[in-house]
């Protein structure tokens, strides 16, 4: 079976739109940042280490869960699920003023990123190789790196400006709106309009895309720690 | 990775380019390589082109140790993060061709062990750190494991280069 080009775009874009808010902007946004919050004495590197790590675990944790969703019944709501409860998570960050309440923040945005990590991709791959193109499927990691390279930008572009003493609240410049709330940021909903076919899911009768999550909010990372206001 | 910038400050002179720039060579090399490692798993099947990816990352883990300062750092930069994820996707690809049947549960499987032994990295680096030993220190542990990874990828059977595989209910 073969695809039009523009099924194929479609659904490598809904896969790495969903990429870009789980582990570019969720996840590794955290990279970046971490020198200035270091510098800002936010926390020391060992507070940091043990972020990352709970992140890790939350990650390895949201895998392992991808695991028992990988039937069809299963790999649609939960991707959408968890691709929502990422997104929340990321802007709940953002708020925490406790360490301890970050960490679990970091925990359960890890898990959530595991889940969307494994199953976009994957739900891509399979769709691809049933159309005899799965040579492609590595193109769905692209929107991940153009993630990186806006996460990049968005902490050291503003940094200066927001380095001393309220420093805790140098990610405010962050809550920008992730513009996908065009149909299609999810992908599965892309590749339910990619149809006629998706693996697995294809016995499914078709829904409409409003069910996927319709936009997503990006602040990307570990809140201050000590922060009590901010500017 | 995670912690590339702040090897950068620890490494680098205050003022330097590459303190802020580190992680965008990173992002840069990550967003073209994800092309090419697309391109050179078709080509060269994607056993070999793993096999590439592996040797390049375990050398920009060791940059930083094996030429301290801004070349390390860039090397480390541009080699990691053009390389991981290549990786990723070769991997993703190489096992469903090897499994048909299993590709989702199979990706699964794979980023929960990935994820695994992520986790090992920034765990390890924080008992070094909290030992005395330094973050540039750390980065060896990455090399050693990349390499590692290198190993085994070797033991995989040779197969033909990429083919499409038709999609097999489960």
């Amino acid at each position: 079976m073969n695809a039009p080009p523009r099924q194929i775009l479609l659904a490598l874009l809904g896969g790495s739109a969903a990429l870009v808010v789980v582990h570019a902007l969720g996840r590794f946004a955290f990279t970046p940042l971490l020198p200035h919050f270091l510098a800002d004495g936010l926390f020391d590197l060992q507070q940091a280490s043990r972020l990352a790590t709970w992140n890790y675990v939350g990650y390895l944790l949201g895998a392992l869960l991808a695991l028992a969703l990988h039937s069809p019944a299963r790999l649609h709501p939960g991707l959408i699920l968890a691709l929502l409860s990422n997104a929340l998570l990321t802007l709940a960050q953002c708020f925490a003023s406790d360490y301890a309440l970050l960490l679990l923040l970091r925990l359960a945005n890890g898990i959530s990123n595991g889940v969307v990590f494994v199953l976009a991709p994957a739900l891509v791959l399979e769709w691809l190789a049933s159309r005899q193109r799965a040579g492609l499927s590595g193109l769905v990691y692209l929107g991940f790196a153009a993630g990186l390279l806006l996460s990049n930008g968005l902490a050291n572009w503003p940094a200066e400006s927001l380095a001393g003493p309220g420093a805790g609240c140098r990610w405010p410049p962050w809550p920008y709106r992730w513009p996908c709330s065009a149909p299609g940021c999810s992908p599965a909903c892309a590749c339910r309009r990619a149809r006629p076919t998706v693996p697995e899911t294809a016995r499914r009768p078709p829904r409409h895309c409003s069910t996927a999550p319709a936009r997503r909010c990006f602040s990307p990372m570990p809140a201050p720690v000590s922060a009590t206001s901010c500017r | 990775m995670t912690f590339l910038p702040t090897l950068a400050r620890e490494q680098l002179p205050a003022g330097d380019p590459l303190l802020e720039g580190a992680w965008r060579w990173t992002a840069i090399a990550c967003l073209l390589s994800i092309p090419l490692w697309n391109h050179l798993g078709t080509r060269l099947g994607d056993r070999r082109a793993l096999l590439a990816s592996y040797a390049l990352q375990a050398l920009g883990a060791a940059a930083p140790l094996l030429w301290p300062g801004a070349t390390g750092v860039l090397l480390c930069a541009v080699l990691v993060g053009g390389t991981f994820v290549g990786s990723v996707l070769l991997t993703q690809r190489l096992a469903r061709s090897l499994q048909p049947h299993q590709g989702p549960r199979l990706s699964a499987a794979l980023i929960a062990l990935y994820g695994g032994a992520q986790l090992l990295g920034p765990w390890l680096a924080g008992l070094w750190v909290a030992q005395g030993g330094s973050l540039t220190q750390s980065f060896a542990l990455g090399a050693g494991a990349l390499l590692w990874a290198l190993a085994w990828t070797w033991l995989i059977p040779i197969r033909t280069p990429h083919k499409e595989i038709q999609q097999c209910p489960t």
